[in-house]
């Protein structure tokens, strides 16, 4: 069973290939359609590591946190997000029921909030102010919703992605405004 | 014990790298240290960098660091004889300044009076006008309407016409030729009635593809102003500094001799003393214009530091303690290049965006000629709370191209993972082959996006990032051992 991985805005899949105590050099791995024999093995300092593809050694860094790894390879940084499975199925899920959640384009601090939970607004009405680099951004609604949940509230530090407000389309605009 | 009489502890009111870098100094002066810190920094580096430390309060962190109430409060309770404002927070507020006076505390900074007239930007270029320094020629409309066009004209084009109560660059227009000056002229004055309820205008020079050029100033109270040369931080994006060095590229003797007095010139004549930055704009053909003072340490000192060996916190610190300073101009000399760069948490590929994160592992660049001015630890979280800058690269060799490639590998040793950073981007500009022939100007990042932008990985780069990337994934290595074969020499695996 293979494994998505998104770097540089690219899926690719990997899968284990072919595994066995008999194998010495680790691991088989399918990347991209090409199969490669693969180890990881730590390296002489912390977060240091030697991977061995083919038979090539690399050095380099590798640091995780949550679904997402940070590898420094020939002095650049690298940034590879894991795709977990469930999680997309959930997401598939939630969007097929008409809801969807409003994640935070770029980190930065709530100014205000303008609706409530469970209030209904409607398509383009705002949802809330937020600051990032000294710029305000008006959030609206895509479609006309219910508010399900304000996540955050004014004055709130929040990361690039994090959810800001969960809506419900509501029944007579669900499915229409869809793709947007 | 003290090495400079008079200061035997000092506040830091101020945080990150630049509170770290101001306790080294105290540290190597043997003068005890403390610092003002907000509950967030309570275990920051520079907390662990100082003798003292003492929680300052505020309805945010930034509002805490703002507080000059508060901050001479501790002062006066731990028995500080002075106060270091480092840069931005309290540095340029003249009421602070002369509040910390008052409370019978040395500043380590210049006179109240100096900070109120060099602050103010229209009062500082009213005064170095009298002085005859060059300022991008102007004409003002309210003076004679009826002469403006002609008088505008005359400051040579291309023009920029501004409203005078203009801010934003709202209303503010560019003029290349005389035939399009009067139908500018008609637009800008209705934009500046539309925008700020008043339609004077005014119209200067407009300085096209200008350099960044500022000179570091060292005065004491016993009248001597030295200049430390210049130092060029043309490469700016967002009108922020990102690469600054010295000395500037491409500058003549005669023309760097000559904007260096100037600045010594004016910090003269504001009867100035502390350290301080004289800034200019360079034009193509060699003209420059005062643009402002900055009354304080800037960020980029450190390359004037390493190229002339004079430690400026020190010499800031036996100023306010009211000494001579023992120095001569003339045996102030320029050693090699220097090159500093500003390791932000910011996505250069998007829009130079701010990137938050947590610091999981942290190794910066050493080795000779290697500075590292840094005030982050792993284990810290990245937020939008305070300025993205995280730390500084500051390398020093025998000449530009030198420091250049130094500053390259420097950055490609440094490791900073769980947070983008725009580290690869200041390599890609150092290795622009604009960047080293020396033809920088303000305009450097956006008129080179393209050729900065970063290069797409090749499919084989790709796998050997996936790999790692796989074979450091918990449910990824759950999956291969759910397979029924078990693995024999699958190694130690880290997450």
């Amino acid at each position: 069973m293979g494994y998505d991985f998104s770097l540089e805005d690219r899926d690719a899949r990997v899968t284990p290939a072919r595994t066995g105590a008999a194998l010495d050099f680790g691991i088989e791995l399918e990347i991209d359609g090409r199969t490669l024999r693969a180890a990881l093995e730590p390296g002489t300092s912390d977060g240091e590591f030697i991977l061995t593809l083919d038979g090539q050694r690399e050095r380099l860094f590798v640091a995780t946190r949550h679904d997402v790894h940070f590898v420094h390879w020939r002095g650049r940084s690298h940034r590879i997000e894991a795709w977990n499975a469930l999680d997309r199925i959930r997401q598939a899920a939630i969007l097929a029921g008409g809801a969807e959640e409003v994640r935070a384009p770029m980190p930065g601090v709530v100014v205000s909030v303008a609706v409530e939970n469970g209030a209904e607004v409607a398509r383009g009405a705002l949802l809330l102010t937020i600051e990032s680099m000294k710029l305000q951004t008006a959030i609206t609604a895509t479609h006309a919703a219910r508010v399900t949940e304000v996540c955050v509230a004014a004055g709130d530090h929040f990361d690039q992605g994090s959810p800001l407000i969960r809506l419900e389309a509501l029944a007579a605009h669900a499915g229409e405004e869809r793709k947007s | 014990m003290s090495q400079i009489p008079g200061i035997g502890k000092v506040l830091i009111a101020n945080r990150g790298e630049i509170a770290v870098r101001i306790a080294r100094t105290l540290t190597r002066l043997g003068i005890a240290s403390a610092l003002v810190a907000h509950a967030e920094d309570e275990d920051s580096p520079a907390a662990r960098s100082v003798d003292e430390v003492h929680r300052i309060e505020g309805t945010t962190p930034v509002a805490s660091y703002l507080d000059g109430a508060q901050v001479i409060g501790i002062a006066k309770r731990i028995g500080a004889d002075a106060i270091h404002p480092g840069y931005g927070f309290l540095s340029e507020n003249a009421d602070f300044a002369e509040a910390v006076i008052a409370a019978g505390l040395r500043w380590i900074g210049p006179s109240p009076k100096s900070m109120r007239m060099l602050g103010d930007k229209i009062e500082a270029r009213r005064f170095v006008a009298k002085l005859g320094v060059p300022l991008t020629p102007s004409a003002s409309e309210e003076d004679d309407p009826k002469s403006f066009p002609a008088r505008a004209a005359k400051n040579g084009f291309p023009l920029l016409i501004k409203a005078s109560a203009g801010g934003g660059g709202k209303g503010m227009q560019i003029v290349r030729d005389a035939d399009a000056l009067p139908q500018a002229i008609l637009l800008a004055r209705s934009a500046a009635g539309r925008y700020f309820k008043d339609e004077r205008i005014y119209a200067e020079r407009y300085v096209e593809s200008p350099r960044h050029i500022e000179v570091q100033i060292l005065a004491d109270t016993h009248g001597q102003v030295f200049h430390l040369f210049e130092r060029d931080c043309s490469i700016q994006r967002r009108f922020q500094k990102l690469i600054e060095e010295t000395p500037a590229p491409g500058l003549s003797p005669a023309l760097r001799s000559s904007i260096c007095e100037r600045a010594v010139q004016i910090a003269r004549a504001a009867d100035y003393h502390n350290a301080g930055t004289v800034e200019f704009i360079l034009a193509p053909n060699g003209e420059y214009y005062f643009l402002e003072m900055n009354t304080r340490l800037q960020v980029e000192h450190p390359v004037t530091e390493l190229v002339t060996g004079i430690d400026l916190v020190e010499q800031q610190l036996r100023v306010a303690a009211g000494e001579k300073l023992a120095l001569r101009q003339e045996t102030i000399r320029v050693d090699g290049a220097a090159i500093e760069c500003r390791l932000c948490a910011e996505d250069a590929d998007h829009d130079f965006r701010p990137a938050t994160g947590e610091l999981l592992v942290f190794r910066p660049a050493e080795g000779p000629g290697i500075r590292f001015d840094g005030g982050i630890a792993e284990g810290q979280r990245i937020t939008t709370a305070f300025d993205p800058m995280l730390a500084k690269l500051i390398v020093h060799a025998v000449d530009r191209k030198s420091a250049t490639l130094l500053a390259i590998r420097a950055l490609e040793e440094t490791v900073i993972l769980g947070c983008t950073t725009n580290s690869s981007f200041l390599a890609r500009v150092l290795a622009h082959p604009e960047f080293q022939a020396g033809r920088v100007e303000t305009g450097f990042i956006p008129a080179h996006a393209d050729s900065l932008a970063a290069p797409p990985l090749e499919d084989a780069e790709r796998r050997v990032l996936l790999a790692a990337a796989a074979l450091s994934n918990r449910d990824f290595l759950e999956r291969v051992h759910a397979v029924p074969e078990p693995f024999g020499s699958m190694g130690a695996w880290r997450n």
